[in-house]
């Protein structure tokens, strides 16, 4: 059965392997990018939709869009992030309020727009991305981690307020992945989170693109406002 | 009542689970139990069945089907 899937930030890391997943299992995927080129999206079968998810127009217009070409919107992944990562005292009122307007603003209006058609079809699967660090914390990323727990309150929420229509809202919580992000980090700070995990590595996106395909499926339909972390046992007891 | 109440009964027979003979134009929509969610819903369902625009007041718990009926006939319909 092919679903219409909207992936958010779906040009690259978590996002293009989450969109991936869904492609190869058949689904219809649209994702929205800020990028120039939307070439290699193109050559991977997916849909790319150019949209700055801080614009309200422009969000709407791309589950417009998607909806278009592969029918309403049965499937959102709200996984469009950015960092700006900085100490508090150095950390602008911009710094915080960019992070958390594309993180969790962008979010809620990625599900708004997407909603109005779960409900018509009294069906739909919301799954969205936030991070271990949204529970555990991590210096210098106040902004990040505020907009990230912020998902987990607003997701159950969601997951109350349309439960009975037979939507889910889930989140997944990853930890250290090897994404653009984290090559960011040096590598004395990469390897000191590798050490606070578990399983002794970092992930690759798959392995959350896996858990985000599952929250997603019919096998699922019984599980609505959960956190699954996908941390290697990093986040534990959170 | 007229072909607009016809039109929006069915959307309640069809979205909501009602049997045509359980509704009548004097019911309000807290009446017929509908709740704030489902007050959306119908809005929603409107919209698309009527090519209207409605505001979220537009539709409210203590309308009445016959209020509803008006307001939705005092839209311009949509281009």
């Amino acid at each position: 059965m092919s679903r219409s899937v909207l992936v958010t930030g779906g040009n690259r890391g978590i996002g293009l392997a989450v969109a991936r997943a869904f492609a190869d299992a058949g689904d219809q995927v649209a994702v929205t990018h800020r990028s120039d080129d939307p070439g290699p999206l193109e050559r991977a079968g997916l849909l790319p939709v150019r949209c700055d998810l801080t614009d309200p127009g422009q969000v709407e217009r791309a589950v417009e869009e998607a909806g278009a070409r592969h029918g309403p919107v049965e499937v959102l992944v709200a996984n469009a992030g950015v960092t700006r990562d900085r100490l508090l005292l150095r950390m602008t009122e911009d710094d915080f309020a960019a992070v958390l307007d594309t993180n969790l603003t962008g979010a809620f209006r990625a599900v708004r727009a997407a909603a109005a058609g779960m409900l018509r079809a009294r069906k739909g699967r919301v799954v969205l991305v936030s991070s271990v660090t949204g529970l555990l914390g991590s210096p210098g990323q106040a902004n990040y981690a505020a907009s990230k727990a912020g998902l987990v309150g607003f997701a159950r929420s969601l997951a109350r307020e349309l439960g009975s229509r037979n939507i889910t809202f889930n989140v997944v919580a990853p930890g250290i992945v090897d994404t653009d992000m984290t090559r960011a980090l040096s590598a004395r700070q990469r390897a000191d989170l590798v050490a606070k995990v578990p399983l002794g590595r970092h992930g690759a996106p798959r392995e959350v693109a896996a858990a985000v395909r599952f929250l997603a499926s019919e096998e699922a339909s019984y599980i609505t406002g959960a956190v699954l972390p996908v941390d290697g046992g990093m986040g534990m007891g959170h | 009542m007229n072909d607009t109440y016809e039109r929006v009964v069915r959307l309640l027979v069809r979205n909501f689970g009602f049997e045509t003979g359980d509704v009548s134009p004097a019911d309000t929509f807290s009446e017929l139990e509908l709740d704030s969610l489902a007050l959306v819903e119908l809005t929603l369902a409107v919209q698309q069945e009527f090519g209207v625009k409605l505001t979220d007041d537009d539709l409210g718990a203590q309308s009445t089907l016959e209020e509803a009926v008006k307001v939705i006939e005092s839209k311009p319909v949509a281009a």
